[in-house]
């Protein structure tokens, strides 16, 4: 399923961004048990797709977290998950100053990328690392 | 002749170039994907694939190829998007004119290249919807004899890629630029002996540079014709150290060719350094132009991601700032920011018939003489502002102090309205020419880009002549 989605750019960069790490660091040891994920709220990290590049490539968040792509670049772009379907937003969609927006509820890592200037693991790619 | 007869002289062809590989060629006739040689060390065999007679398509030969093949492709029109992501390949059309890559406006790019080495020649790609021809995140490449025209981005893209050679290429009908070098420094390329026409601009290079050359090339009836640019949507800002030697560049104002808003912005000049730095200009031939032969002008970016960066850093590579995290600057000060030119010598030029100034140099800043730019020796008529190689002079001290006489109006430039953009599938871009074929396509060993940029004597550049009917 796509998440929800603004064409707003809001400003709020990556300063956000690593204060959320930040958040996600402090609040990583609050009730974690093999069966149940604690989740965060209201926990945002930014991703800015640039020409043609996802910057930061890599991310680590909490549950619960949910994560903000904007294109910042000059042309469109996708964010597609290299497995399954049930994220990610395609390029109609993502035009630039578009927000693409989801919340990740699982620990696990999730690697993705753009189609249009790469591959699944080569090009224009990142990885969203969820920790419990 | 048998597949395996042909792999034996593909390898003893490509023996001398190869040899270092220690070639264990495989002669059990198969194709090298065949051999599932996926976990060992890539082998350089220079065996030929030929398409369709042992692959129907063009994406099964490269996935077939092992590094150091030859993809030989027959005359023939192929509707597919081809990944390579196979290291040292020669992917070759017999005819450049006939063997044609044809997106139908449907697929993104003709030929898309994610491996290291790998050589694009002899051959057409059109009606894609981004690019024609495309390396990314590569070392080396090249691409000869291509032809790219009606593509919905580029013609010829390399992005992210260093240790480049793009020559005998003709290119047309992108509305962002027919040939494109960006995000790469150093860049260790050269555009050599390329036409590129109809285009929103003949060739963008953003935040490249770096031993990349643009020499003894054609740009002409584009919105603009080369075009270095700043801007802190990709990469490793800003431009810096181009150098643009020995092209004709002419009648850059085509106002029915499709048009990124660079493009537009950029429209009826020649060469305009769009806040790009460091870049030598020289010995190029400059005519009919409606705004300017020669221009340095900042390039304005609205709701940038990062300030200009200090001169000082202007020498970091590529690949250590890539990393780095976004910087947090306030948004008010990233609603607009302004890359000026500076450091850029314009030297030995043949300019004229521009609307504005044969020569130009211009800031929304008061000190330009403090932006290091400089003008020598150059033939022309008009410059603004007045007595520009006297204000700059790229020897000695000025000889003139009034910037203020003739000076460039940005803001009227910046603010002028133009032809808006036509889109590519339906502007009326020429249908090329027949253009000349590599020499023998069907006999020449595999050459993968494991051995560029080809040397270049700048020196021995003169200012070309003056095309016949122009």
């Amino acid at each position: 399923m796509i998440g929800a989605m603004v064409s707003a750019r809001t400003g709020v960069r990556l300063g956000a961004a690593a204060l959320a790490v930040a958040a996600a660091a402090l609040l990583g040891g609050c009730g974690d048990t093999d069966d149940e994920v604690e989740l965060v709220e209201g926990v945002e990290v930014r991703v800015s797709a640039i020409d043609n590049t996802f910057r930061p490539e890599r991310i680590e968040v909490q549950a619960g977290t949910e994560v903000v792509w904007t294109n910042d670049g000059r042309n469109g772009h996708n964010v597609l998950p290299v497995e399954g379907d049930d994220w990610g937003v395609e390029v109609a969609d993502f035009e630039p100053d578009d927000e693409y927006r989801h919340r990740f509820t699982e620990p696990g890592t999730y690697p993705y990328y753009c189609s249009l200037h790469g591959t699944t693991d080569k090009g224009m790619v990142g990885t969203v690392v969820v920790t419990g | 002749m048998t597949r395996g007869i042909r792999r034996a002289l593909a390898g003893l062809l490509a023996l001398g170039l190869l040899a270092g590989a220690c070639s264990s060629d495989d002669d059990d006739g198969d194709t090298a994907a065949d051999d599932e040689a996926t976990e060992e060390t890539p082998v350089a065999t220079g065996a030929t694939i030929r398409v369709p007679d042992d692959h129907d398509t063009i994406q099964a030969a490269v996935d077939a190829a092992r590094p150091g093949d030859l993809v030989l492709i027959a005359p023939g029109v192929y509707e597919e998007a081809v990944d390579v992501t196979v290291e040292n390949l020669t992917i070759r059309g017999l005819d450049r004119n006939e063997v044609i890559l044809d997106g139908g406006f449907e697929l993104e790019n003709g030929l898309r290249v994610l491996a290291d080495g790998v050589a694009i020649e002899n051959m057409t790609a059109r009606n894609y919807t981004t690019n024609g021809f495309f390396w990314t995140g590569v070392t080396g490449y090249r691409g000869s004899y291509l032809t790219a025209y009606r593509n919905g981005d580029y013609g010829v893209y390399a992005f992210d890629s260093v240790k480049g050679q793009l020559e005998h290429i003709y290119a047309s009908g992108s509305p962002d630029a027919g040939i494109y070098i960006g995000q790469c420094y150093p860049c260790d390329a050269v555009i050599s002996d390329v036409i590129s026409e109809y285009n929103g601009l003949g060739y963008s290079g953003t935040n490249s540079g770096g031993n990349l050359l643009i020499v003894n090339s054609t740009f002409r009836h584009n919105r603009a014709g080369i075009v270095p640019n700043s801007g802190s949507y990709e990469l490793c800002y800003p431009e810096r150290e181009t150098t643009i030697v020995g092209n004709v560049v002419y009648d850059n104002n085509q106002p029915d060719t499709p048009a990124i808003d660079v493009a537009l912005l950029a429209m009826g000049n020649g060469i305009l350094v769009a806040g790009g730095n460091r870049n030598v200009i020289e010995r190029n031939l400059v005519f009919d132009h409606e705004r300017t032969g020669i221009g340095l002008v900042p390039f304005p970016e609205e709701e940038a991601n990062d300030l200009v960066p200090d001169p000082d850093t202007w020498d970091t590579p590529c690949a250590e700032v890539r990393e780095e995290p976004l910087p947090d600057h306030p948004e008010d000060a990233l609603a607009l920011v302004l890359w000026d030119p500076q450091q850029n010598s314009v030297r030995g030029n043949v300019v004229s018939g521009s609307g504005v100034a044969d020569l130009a140099f211009g800031s929304l800043q008061e000190d330009l003489a403090g932006l290091g730019n400089c003008f020598s020796g150059n033939t022309f008529e008009t410059t603004a502002p007045n007595d520009l190689e006297a204000l700059a002079p790229c020897d000695g001290a000025p000889t003139a102090t009034d910037w203020t006489g003739g000076a460039l109006d940005l803001l009227a430039l910046m603010t002028a309205e133009q032809p808006p953009s036509v889109d590519y599938r339906e502007a009326p871009t020429p249908e090329p020419l027949a253009q000349p074929n590599m020499p023998d396509a069907e006999t020449a060993p595999p050459r993968p880009a494991i051995d560029v940029p080809f040397a270049v004597d700048l020196d021995a550049i003169a200012v070309p002549e003056r095309p016949a009917g122009t």
